[in-house]
């Protein structure tokens, strides 16, 4: 074992530490506390369930959801920015970028204040899928019309896409019933607090497959990172590899979207923190962003659960909150990060 | 902004629409509003119009509703409303549709309506109102002001009498009721509650209830559902659909909600939906609701 591979496996061991810390962490604070006895009872004793009937539910109908939830959103954004960094070659894109995050709104919000989200709960997430991945396929297909496909093609496509649909979404804001309008706001702003049930599984599978899938594309995401001549140089298909990617990465992020709404800030700063941290070899930056992405959407829905109690707080506020400054820490310290 | 252009287009139609409906200056009243504007009003206004559904329904309780030119969208009580001209919503009514009706009066509720437009309003010479209820007091007091204000103070008395002399048969049939623990939902994703300091609140409080969301640090907290798992409130008031809805409904959508199953207000069917629509607005019909949540919380019939 070479002394680098030993050193990437030691960070990956350290990040897993820190996500499983966080989100034990996580599973142990709320408004209604739990001792540490109680816990463990609850968790291995089927007994003590019927003993403890409102600790349990709580940990285990809400705060484990809850938990994993954030551990698979967190990764997903993590991961998908790291991979839309690398293709579009900007230090600055991230997981909505590409008009995912206006689709995603613009789904959303047709379904919530038409109001058939009462009847089946489960259309919100489906539409908001529906809507990311039909944003994502317009922005791909009006830049592919513009020929090569440069990233900045990419890049304004995804800027047209999205202020098209924010203006449908704003119309439709703006001819609702207000209380509608504040229930489709609430969802965009992100939260864990209580997905709609029976999405958890298929969330959870697509995540882990797409992070598998791109974890295993860091060799081509690191060809692709030095240019797309290089990158042909070096053997990869540019065309094929780069749309795989892409989509793989909608898909993540509209899983995640799906599950939580948007959750913002964490796509964008930890596949950036990490970079000046562990460098940009992406064969060790994809899978260590997924757990770094986890742990750190997981600590920021345990603050936002214990602010303000009884109140929470939406966990994208705590991300921006929390991340910004440190990120600007972060620059501080490493001067000229984005010569690439 | 478009706004400022239709203001304008309506400056320049003003003088022709006031040549119309002149109001003499004879026997108008300078008074300071509940926001501490101050209003010239005229003695009697004969086209008035509300920017807000309580409004329209105080309006239309004193007997005013031949003399309301226009109402919101979202006016839509009494159904005489329904029949008068529409201004637009609450926080963008149509000031052009306004000017155009000839209001001499307008009223407008500093729970809602943007200070803007109230400006805008008077900067064009229309005489706006702003009331402010943020208590049942104060849904009363207005009353009795805007009484005074269109020549209808005889109506308002003895209207707002017959409502307190009911608000306080409910204080009397729940004197030394040991309050019920209530939790309020405004909406159920995310999940709403109302604290202290607002007015549902404080109806929760009158009808016999201790609002569990009392102690929230904000007025209307997005409420932690592990809190209110933990609280267990005897009784849960629904307020998230747009009307009432069936209890075998209301019951699917609470047991949807992760961990809600083991609430014990869902079998003991002391989970109740009032839909939002009108039932906590801050306008006559507020003793209605009040009666009816006492009932809620505590039923005169023993056992059920």
């Amino acid at each position: 074992m070479s002394a680098s591979a030993r050193r990437a496996l030691l960070t990956l061991a350290a990040l897993a530490a820190l996500a499983a810390g966080a989100a034990l962490v996580s599973f142990k604070t709320g408004p209604v506390s739990v001792s540490w006895g109680e816990l463990v009872r609850v968790v291995v004793d089927p007994a003590a369930r019927e003993a403890l009937p409102a600790p349990s539910r709580i940990l285990l109908d809400l705060r484990l959801p809850r938990v994993t939830l954030g551990l698979l959103v967190g990764a997903a954004l993590a991961v998908s920015g790291t991979t839309f960094q690398a293709l579009l070659r900007n230090p600055l894109a991230d997981p909505y970028l590409l008009g995912l995050s206006g689709g995603a709104a613009l789904g959303a919000v047709l379904v919530l204040v038409t109001g058939a989200t009462d009847a089946m709960p489960l259309l919100l997430p489906l539409a908001a899928v529906a809507g990311a991945l039909a944003a994502v396929v317009a922005v791909w297909r009006l830049a592919a019309g513009a020929g090569a496909l440069p990233p900045t093609s990419l890049i304004l496509a995804g800027v047209v896409v999205s202020s098209f649909c924010s203006a449908l979404v704003m119309f439709l804001a703006s001819v609702s019933p207000a209380g509608r309008v504040q229930g489709a706001l609430y969802w965009l702003m992100g939260s864990l607090a209580s997905p709609a049930r029976g999405i958890l599984a298929p969330v959870a599978v697509a995540v882990l497959a797409g992070v598998a899938a791109l974890t295993s594309a860091g060799g081509r995401l690191n060809a692709l990172s030095l240019g797309e001549e290089t990158a042909a140089h070096l053997g990869v298909d540019v065309p094929r590899t780069r749309a795989l990617l892409f989509f793989a990465a909608s898909l993540v992020t509209g899983a995640a979207v799906a599950a939580a709404g948007l959750v913002g800030f964490v796509g964008l700063v930890v596949p950036h923190a990490l970079r000046t941290l562990i460098g940009a070899d992406h064969r060790l930056l994809v899978p260590a962003s997924a757990l770094a992405g986890a742990a750190v959407l997981v600590l920021a829905d345990t603050a936002a659960r214990s602010v303000l109690p009884p109140a929470e707080v939406p966990v994208g506020v705590v991300t921006a909150l929390f991340g910004a400054p440190f990120f600007l820490v972060l620059l501080r310290r490493r001067r000229g990060w984005m010569g690439q | 902004m478009g706004s400022t252009i239709r203001a304008r287009f309506a400056a320049a139609a003003l003088p022709a629409l006031l040549a119309g409906v002149a109001a003499t200056g004879a026997g108008a009243a300078t008074v300071r509003d509940a926001v501490g504007r101050t209003v010239v009003v005229p003695a009697e206004a004969r086209h008035i119009v509300s920017l807000a559904p309580n409004i329209t329904e105080m309006l239309f309780a004193l007997g005013l509703g031949d003399r309301v030119a226009g109402v919101t969208q979202y006016c839509d009580w009494p159904p005489e409303a329904a029949t008068k001209p529409r201004i637009g919503g609450v926080i963008n009514p149509s000031l052009e549709a306004i000017v155009a009706l000839g209001a001499d009066l307008v009223f407008a509720t500093a729970d809602g309506n943007r200070p803007a437009d109230v400006e805008r309003l008077a900067a064009l010479g229309v005489p706006v109102y702003t009331i402010d209820t943020r208590s049942i007091a104060d849904v009363f007091s207005t009353m009795l002001t805007m009484g005074e204000l269109t020549g209808r103070a005889e109506a308002a008395r003895t209207l707002v009498a017959g409502l307190e002399w009911r608000r306080a048969a409910v204080a009397a049939r729940l004197a030394g009721r040991v309050p019920v623990s209530v939790f309020v939902a405004i909406d159920r994703v995310p999940l709403i509650s109302a604290g202290a300091g607002t007015f549902v609140g404080e109806m929760l409080t009158l009808a016999g209830g201790r609002n569990i969301a009392g102690a929230s640090p904000i007025k209307y907290p997005v409420y932690s559902l592990e809190q209110l798992l933990a609280e267990d409130p005897e009784v849960i008031i629904d307020a998230a659909d747009p009307g009432p809805v069936p209890p075998a409904e209301l019951l699917r959508s609470w047991q949807a909600l992760p961990g809600a199953t083991g609430l014990r207000a869902l079998p003991t069917g002391r989970l109740v939906s009032v839909g939002q629509g009108s039932f906590f607005r801050p306008g006559p019909r507020i003793v209605d609701s009040l009666e009816r949540l006492a009932e809620i919380l505590h039923p005169r019939k023993a056992g059920r």
